[in-house]
């Protein structure tokens, strides 16, 4: 570990000066990933480190491997072009956003086998990064809907644990006595 | 400042040895297992907006089921014998709607206060009758966070129980539409009790006048929104109700004021708008139905600061005049009301479009005099609209091409509107993709292929009113079913729909709370079947003059929240297939029919659904004249053996 006698603190003023400063992640499974410091600061996470000042240009993420961290880079890098040189991109989804054009790509993006969708949750999470969590979210969402109780534990491997009694109590519940 | 999250889970799947689930692929495993509570709570936000999705998830197992309990937060019940057992699963709810529930007692609210408590947050009891103060106070007691009551329509409320709504000493938004026998003695508790009361309706309590209103202008220094519709006004010469002396020293006092409603109150003379200079913060003044003078525009226009909303629905004495003044000092406009202004000409909407280019809601329904070039201006300068209401106006096809450049136009009112056609609609739909509402009535010039544009080029679509397009036909139905957002379908006196296109839009538009197929004569119990299926979210139906039966009829009764039904003329039905049907529908709480059936039916059946809540409307419209009277005479004849 180099022990580096450069403060890697950032503030707001600086940051115009640090557009070229790199910082290099390391995944799980040990792969470095350099990326510039202001795609890394989209995660709320890794710009807390930063301002922390316990970077150390290199950022230790043993939660995320490299093949989600390769893919969440590449979500920020996307979404930092897409909000130009200013604040940290917020994209919205609740909202119909058919006039965004980052719309399109987010939609290739989340075209993942379910394992990597959820990886991609979890690792959104962990890095606090609220659009690729809210992205990923919103695609588990939308895989639910208009789905029977069957269909969605056939999409999500969940047994049931009803007894056909209680389901039928459940189900009139749900039928009868609220919207 | 936040830490970095302690990641719990690996991310590596555990493989479950020992598992008896009823999968065929072998994988007792679910990605879900791995998510934290909070992450599925952020899933089950965007689970929207079908509410029977999220009642899919908590069918899904007991802990889809406990995490759907735990993540509700708004609840809106539709029968009152449910509720205890759904406050027991509910227990975070801070929203309760209970509009849909047709009978709301003292017990019921006894019942909410003792099981949500200092959760509760608002309340919704507008359509409700059968409660009193009692249940009032249980309720502000309990539930000491309680911000927001809508006792609208509270007609039986007396001053005891306004005085009970008093002890809510939290209550911030309080609106009381329509309790008429509140006077100045219950308004004023609530002044003293309610002080950080910001929002309040008192529309239409005509037993209230100067002296309440203005003791909550004195108490209240919160308040924000005031709603002052409707109260009588009597001579200047007399004090006893509101007069604009009144209205002055309530101005005077309530320096936070921000929005004002005047509905048909006063007269907005050059004194009434003076006072309004003492009101820094106004932001939206609502005048509908007021007579206005040209110097009370003018006043409006000099002493308010930056209005950004203004109503002079209906009011006479609007014109050019006043308009173009108003309009040279009021740059900041985003919402206008010039509802049936019948004197204003172009000129006017001339000023309007180049004084008010962030006008993002314009209403100007019956603006007879306003010619057709006058909407070719707003298209071109009004680009931030996102509401416009042309019903009964002179636009054409030019009109609604320069129109088609508001892009942001989300909902679009051009009923009775006859020199429209299916080119002008074709221009709406290419380009206005966000297009919410859209409302035809009576468009008679409008035919499938304007519908093709429309549904084709605005997928969010959720309102649509085709009333009387007499050229529709079940391929616009089906148009229509592949969007997927619609909930409000008004496609009355339409002759060439039949049960086909009712199918399609059925199976495709699960959202469907309201549906209006009154003289849809060819449609019948085959159109019943398919919504009773999958029309879940059905509220409201209109089935007048159709040829649906007893069978049909019946066959609603499975949509549980199904409130509102209008069945005149229906010469399928008989006493004892509707007696059935409304037996069976059991959240009805409003039903339209023809006052022959009062005395077919056995007056218990009657009291016993009053009882439950519902509330009967008797027509005795005679059948239009399509038929001949002879007819008419033997189906009522038919109909009574």
């Amino acid at each position: 570990m180099a022990s580096s006698s450069t403060s890697v603190v950032v503030s707001n003023k600086e940051k115009e000066n640090k557009n070229t400063k790199k910082v290099t992640l390391k995944s799980s499974d040990g792969e470095s990933f350099e990326v510039d410091e202001s795609v890394a600061m989209e995660s709320q996470t890794i710009k807390h480190i930063i301002e922390d000042g316990c970077a150390n240009n290199e950022i230790p993420l043993p939660n995320v491997t490299s093949g989600i961290l390769s893919r969440v880079i590449e979500y920020c890098k996307k979404h930092k072009e897409a909000a130009g040189e200013s604040e940290p991109s917020v994209t919205s989804y609740t909202s119909n956003s058919t006039t965004n054009p980052l719309t399109e790509w987010d939609t290739e993006f989340v075209k993942v086998d379910q394992n990597t969708l959820f990886d991609l949750i979890l690792a959104a999470n962990y890095l606090d990064i609220k659009g690729l969590l809210d992205l990923t979210c919103k695609t588990v969402a939308d895989m639910m809907k208009g789905k029977t109780p069957q269909e969605i534990r056939e999409t999500f491997h969940i047994k049931n644990d009803y007894t056909p009694e209680e389901e039928a109590e459940v189900r009139k519940e749900n039928q009868w006595a609220f919207e | 400042m936040k830490k970095a999250k302690q990641f719990q889970f690996q991310v590596q799947p555990l493989i479950n040895n020992n598992n008896n689930n009823n999968n065929n692929n072998g994988l007792s495993f679910s990605y879900f297992d791995l998510l934290s509570e909070e992450i599925v709570f952020t899933i089950l936000d965007l689970l929207t907006p079908n509410p029977l999705d999220k009642k899919s998830f908590s069918l899904g197992c007991k802990n889809f089921y406990f995490l759907e309990s735990k993540h509700r937060r708004i609840l809106k019940p539709l029968r009152s014998e449910y509720l205890p057992k759904v406050l027991t699963r509910y227990p975070h709810v801070t929203h309760m709607d209970l509009t849909l529930c047709p009978r709301v007692t003292d017990a019921t609210l006894t019942n909410i206060a003792g099981a949500c408590n200092s959760n509760l947050v608002s309340v919704d009891l507008s359509m409700s009758k059968f409660f009193t103060g009692v249940g009032l106070l249980n309720l502000a007691v309990k539930c000491e966070n309680l911000v927001e009551l809508d006792l609208t329509n509270a007609t039986e409320l007396k001053d005891g129980a306004a005085a009970m709504v008093a002890e809510a000493r939290n209550l911030e938004r309080l609106w009381m539409r329509r309790c008429r026998m509140v006077t100045d003695l219950g308004v004023g508790c609530i002044a003293v009790g309610c002080r950080k009361l910001k929002l309040l309706s008192l529309k239409w309590c005509v037993g209230v006048g100067d002296l309440g209103v203005g003791l909550i202008a004195v108490k209240c220094k919160d308040i924000r929104s005031l709603d002052l519709s409707y109260l009588p006004k009597l001579d200047m010469s007399s004090c006893e109700k509101i007069t604009h002396i009144g209205l002055s020293s309530v101005f005077s006092c309530t320096i936070c004021l921000e929005q004002v409603t005047l509905a048909n109150g006063c007269s907005v003379n050059l004194d009434l708008a003076d006072s309004l200079n003492k009101l820094s913060k106004l932001q939206s003044i609502k005048l509908d139905g007021c007579p206005v003078t040209c110097a009370g525009l003018g006043a409006i226009g000099d002493w308010c600061v930056s209005l950004k909303e203004l109503s002079l629905s209906k009011c006479l004495g609007v014109t050019d005049e006043g308009l173009t003044y108003l309009f040279m000092k009021q740059k900041d406009l985003r919402i206008l009301d010039i509802t049936c202004c019948d004197k204003i000409t172009d000129v006017s909407i001339s000023h309007i479009t180049s004084s008010c280019t962030d006008l993002s809601s314009l209403k100007m329904e019956s603006c007879a005099l306003v010619p057709r070039e006058a909407f070719i201006l707003i298209g071109q300068r009004c680009h931030s609209l996102e509401e416009l209401d042309l019903t009964d106006n002179e636009i054409d096809d030019e009109g609604l091409k320069s129109i088609s450049k508001c892009s942001k136009l989300s909902s679009f009112k051009l009923g009775l509107c006859l020199n429209i056609t299916d080119e002008g609609l074709a221009h709406i739909g290419m380009s206005c993709v966000g297009l919410k509402e859209l409302d035809l009535y009576r468009c008679t010039g409008i035919t499938d292929s304007g519908i093709l544009a429309i549904a084709g080029g605005c997928p969010g679509l959720e309102m649509i009113n085709i009333a009387y397009c007499k050229e529709i036909t079940d391929d616009s139905l089906l148009l229509f079913s592949k969007c997927a957002q619609l909930n409000t379908i008004e496609c009355r006196g339409c002759p060439h729909i039949t049960s086909l296109g009712l199918a399609a839009i059925a199976a495709g538009c699960k959202q469907l709370t309201k549906l209006d197929i009154k003289k849809c004569y060819k449609v019948d119990d085959a159109g019943m079947i398919p919504l009773a299926y999958f029309s879940q979210n059905l509220k409201q139906i209109n089935l007048s003059y159709s040829s649906v039966t007893d069978v049909g009829l019946l066959s609603l009764a499975s949509i549980s929240c199904l409130q509102t039904l209008t069945i005149l003329h229906l010469k399928g039905l008989t006493p004892s297939g509707l007696a059935a049907a409304l037996l069976a529908c059991g959240g009805l709480t409003k039903v339209k029919l023809h006052a022959s059936f009062k005395s077919l039916l056995p007056q218990a059946i009657f009291e016993h659904l009053e009882a439950r809540g519902c509330l009967f409307q008797w027509r005795e419209k005679v059948f239009k004249a399509e038929l001949d009277p002879k007819c008419w005479k033997r189906q009522l004849e038919d109909m009574m053996q």
